[in-house]
């Protein structure tokens, strides 16, 4: 199922993230700097989690997945910290282990099509 | 004086996934924060794992050690439970609890989960058994909840056999060898004994309880997006 979603970019709050959620569908986050929009997959990259707006931190700009509190940077998208490397990986395995290196993974960014006043997004499953 | 009692329920995510989520230790603080706010391990082998469960209250930590035991490829024994620090007053000086958690093939989609519980106390305790059950099924499905909101959004998104997420070399687990080799290849998976197969179980979402139709009004569609 394919869906042309039209948001109102007066809707979309200036430094927080805006959730879409659609039934049947991962949904997305639409951020707004100054004029700018940015829209992400609302799917962790990790194992899939969901964010919600008690996920994002304001401050340092990140959202932290809720499942395993993975850190995202929402400048560079990468995942910044995984806590558990250090609370819990760390003291049960050698220091030359693997699970200790940083895992390379990036929240998913998705294109849209800007116009004066709206933003129109095209989302299937598929492509989410 | 001897307790046990079982409870059994279905929940929709397949058996190598609800396997994994109990192995997948990177969650539990984060996700379980309520149940579980800290752990520290004090051993660890390819199939049991000692450590402190903790709970910081007033800059004390509280909670009680325990041993974790996984027998492949879906039981799970919890047992050895003792107050930590070993001088608090704790419930764990009086009773001695151990648990057994099997997790059976259903379907492809559907595990069924066999919580047992064993407890021996003194006699002054027994007439209170029925509020010490409530509280340790509580405890438990209520974790279980947590974990079934986060596996229908993973299967929801990647189909019933991702666990290719736990199987990724970077990606750390508990036993991992052992889950591996059980979940890994092409084994059968564990099936529950004939007695248990012609029961009509409940969905644990479906439960007739307060609390639990509290989680999924609120909380489980908090974490999974869904419903």
């Amino acid at each position: 199922m394919r869906h042309l979603i039209k948001i109102l970019k007066k809707d979309v709050p200036f430094e927080k993230p805006f959730f879409v959620n659609l039934a049947g569908e991962p949904g997305v986050i639409i951020f707004r700097e100054n004029n700018s929009f940015r829209v992400l997959k609302n799917v962790c990259p990790h194992m899939g989690g969901f964010f919600t707006s008690k996920d994002y931190c304001s401050r340092q700009k990140k959202m932290t997945c809720p499942w395993h509190a993975y850190e995202f940077s929402l400048s560079t998208l990468q995942l910044e910290k995984n806590p558990s490397v250090d609370e819990w990986i760390a003291k049960l395995v050698s220091s030359d282990s693997h699970y200790l290196k940083p895992r390379k993974m990036k929240l998913v960014e998705l294109p849209f099509v800007e116009e004066k006043e709206v933003l129109w997004l095209k989302l299937g499953f598929h492509e989410v | 004086m001897k307790y046990n009692f079982q409870a059994s329920y279905l929940i929709d995510a397949a058996q190598s996934l609800v396997v994994g989520a109990y192995l997948d230790c990177e969650h539990y603080y984060y996700l379980h924060d309520e149940a579980i706010q800290h752990c520290e391990i004090l051993d660890y082998s390819p199939t049991h794992i000692r450590w402190n469960q903790i709970w910081r209250i007033f800059n004390f930590k509280i909670g009680h050690t325990l041993t974790t035991k996984y027998i492949p490829p879906a039981t799970f024994i919890n047992e050895k439970i003792q107050a930590f620090p070993i001088w608090l007053p704790s419930i764990h000086h009086i009773i001695k609890v151990e648990s057994r958690s099997d997790f059976y093939y259903w379907d492809e989609k559907t595990t069924l989960s066999l919580f047992t519980v064993d407890i021996d106390m003194p006699w002054y305790v027994y007439p209170f058994r029925k509020i010490l059950k409530y509280l340790i099924l509580r405890f438990k499905i209520l974790i279980d909840l947590e974990d079934v909101a986060m596996l229908a959004r993973k299967t929801y998104l990647f189909g019933s056999k991702s666990v290719f997420h736990l199987l990724h070399k970077d990606q750390f687990i508990l036993f991992k060898d052992e889950f591996v080799k059980s979940f890994g290849g092409t084994n059968p998976p564990l099936r529950p004994p004939p007695e248990l197969q012609n029961n009509n179980y409940e969905h644990i979402t479906e439960i007739k309880k307060p609390y639990i139709k509290k989680f999924m009004k609120t909380r489980y569609r908090e974490l999974s997006g869904l419903r």
